[in-house]
């Protein structure tokens, strides 16, 4: 058995409180500072500085899944607009799909794994890869799949195939479902 | 005021002895600007001659020339890792120093550095240490090497992805991502002297972008366990972690300001980049308006009024520099493909990014002012940082 070719998983997700306060101040988001201020740094408008809020995460777990353990390309990718991680009405059958899947198969789990294309940069991609990942989770959320059925990883474009056509290029924006039998 | 006398643009397809870089037509620009100062320089022996034309080739603010320079600049080995530095000027000697270094090669860039300091004032940066990620085995893995690619060391052997390797602050360590043993992406910090390996990071969802405070205490980063991929920051020991941003927004690459106060990151939708304090709260855009996609920015410690970043320009990304004190950005690269990750040198004028086409990655140094480039090495590098001088 090859332990480079295996992939470990949360068994068990230990949350992890850590110190703070607990009250969360309400600071404005990036939409809402986004108009204003185009042109330049004004110190002066920078406005509550002290307060960084507890952050409650959750530790991965040391648990393993073997390669052996996942099925690769019998729920079909779901597809994204360049730059965009919203699920397209289009794509939306396929995550219908996955329910289903999980419906007849309850001891099975997925692996959502989110993907960009190359174009763009390394570190932001693969904050559209998570980004297009948790939007899947959270449409198969809706649609009535427990969120612990499903683990979100992201491999941004870091296996994007970078001498294709613009249409291979697309098939680089997607969330792979990757079935887990443990 | 426009003062290039010249611009030669010298395509090194067919120059390059790598095979695994034939495809990539990088092109160095080679600019010199009326400003550049005239140098003659020459080392004693053959090896310090070429290490002494190729510093000062790559160097923005000088022109070689041989005859009637301004200086005149000479290097000669005198012992075990030491290597003197002569400045001659109008036929008097104004600089005569030994400098050491762990190699000859490493003291030839210390000596060189103080030649920089003596004819332009500015910080020498020849000596810096890159660390990088190369797939020349098939694989990426963690390098580091100095700054033109010599002396290279290869530091992990994971056969897994990894991104982003950045030094901490007294270049003893390194913070990397990686999707080593885990299979997802987790946040290592590496300890050179032993090539000891900690975890720093390893929350459910994504652990990236981690970088160190100049001041060492504070370490930045981008996680998505709490959903999006928000900024974070830990001490040095790695917690408690805070939370510095919330919004429905991707969030990436987190870089702090020279002084550790503040942090300039670049955030959806665009992205664009913004500014808040080193302890959260409100952020503040900045950029100046220099196209739709702005990322990777990289605030440098000798000039705290500059930001380099990488930008969309057409179909192609290029490097550009935010001057903080008039909230202007200027294009600075010409790269033929791509140009992406920028990574400020210790004068505050140099910095190297990634020649990026499909399929190839490569360093380059630039002169932000004059705009000459030079390839560094001829191995595939990318997602490269900068440690020293010092």
């Amino acid at each position: 058995m090859n332990l480079s070719k295996k992939l470990f998983i949360v068994l068990a997700c230990t949350l992890v409180v850590f110190t703070g306060c607990l009250k969360k101040p309400q600071r404005p988001s990036v939409e809402q500072t986004m108009g204003g201020q185009g042109t330049g740094l004004n110190p002066s408008d920078v406005s509550g500085l002290t307060d960084a809020s507890a952050a409650t995460l959750t530790s991965r777990g040391d648990g393993v899944i073997e390669t052996e353990d996942m099925i690769k390309g019998l729920l079909k990718p779901v597809y994204f607009d360049f730059d965009k991680s919203n699920i397209k009405e289009g794509e939306r059958a396929k995550l219908q799909a996955a329910k289903e899947y999980l419906e007849q198969h309850p001891e099975h789990r997925l692996l959502l794994e989110g993907h960009a294309d190359w174009r763009g940069t390394a570190e932001y991609n693969l904050g559209l890869g998570d980004r297009r990942a948790n939007a899947a989770k959270s449409y198969l959320g809706k649609i009535g799949v427990t969120a612990t059925k499903n683990e979100t990883l992201s491999k941004g474009s870091l296996e994007a195939k970078e001498k294709g056509t613009s249409e291979e290029m697309s098939n680089d924006r997607r969330v792979e479902i990757i079935i887990l039998k443990k | 005021m426009q003062k290039l006398l010249q611009l030669f643009l010298v395509l090194v397809l067919g120059t390059v002895a790598n095979q695994s870089f034939a495809a990539l037509d990088i092109g160095d620009v080679m600019v010199e600007g009326s400003n550049a100062i005239a140098i003659q320089v020459s080392g004693a022996s053959g090896e310090l001659d070429a290490m002494a034309h190729q510093a000062f080739a790559a160097h923005g603010a000088y022109r070689r020339v041989t005859s009637g320079g301004a200086f005149e600049i000479r290097f000669s080995s005198v012992g075990a890792n030491q290597v003197n530095v002569q400045v001659i000027k109008g036929g008097s000697v104004i600089l005569n120093q030994n400098a050491n270094g762990t190699s000859t090669r490493n003291a030839f860039y210390r000596a060189a550095d103080a030649a920089v300091k003596a004819t332009s004032g500015l910080n020498g940066f020849f000596a810096a240490k890159l660390a990088f990620i190369s797939n020349r085995t098939g694989k990426d893995e963690v390098y580091v090497g100095d700054l033109f690619m010599g002396e290279v060391k290869q530091i992990t052997r994971d056969n897994a992805f990894a991104l982003t390797p950045r030094w901490s602050p007294e270049g003893s360590r390194l913070i990397y991502t990686s999707y080593f043993k885990s299979g997802f992406p987790d946040i290592y910090l590496i300890n050179l002297a032993n090539n000891d390996r900690t975890k720093f990071a390893s929350f459910q969802g994504t652990n990236s972008g981690a970088r160190f405070s100049p001041n060492g205490l504070k370490v930045a980063m981008v996680l998505s366990g709490e959903g999006t991929p928000e900024i974070y920051s830990a001490p040095a020991s790695g917690k408690p972690v805070s939370r510095l941003t919330r919004s429905d927004a991707v969030k990436s690459s987190p870089c702090f300001s020279p002084d550790s106060s503040r942090i300039v990151y670049a955030s959806e939708p665009g992205p664009q980049l913004y500014i808040m304090s080193a302890s959260g709260g409100g952020s503040q855009r900045v950029g100046g308006g220099l196209g739709s996609y702005c990322a990777e920015p990289d605030w440098s410690r000798a000039d705290p009024s500059k930001i380099a970043f990488t930008f969309r320009d057409g179909s192609r990304f290029q490097i550009a520099v935010l001057d903080l004190k008039t909230g202007q950005s200027k294009k600075v690269s010409k790269a033929v493909y791509d140009g992406v990750e920028p990574n400020w040198l210790a004068d505050g004028r140099h910095l190297i990014y990634t020649a990026r086409a499909a399929g190839s990655r490569a360093l380059v140094i630039l002169d932000t002012e004059s705009g000459r480039t030079v390839r560094l090495g001829n191995i595939s590098a990318e997602k490269a940082s900068v440690w020293g001088p010092q």
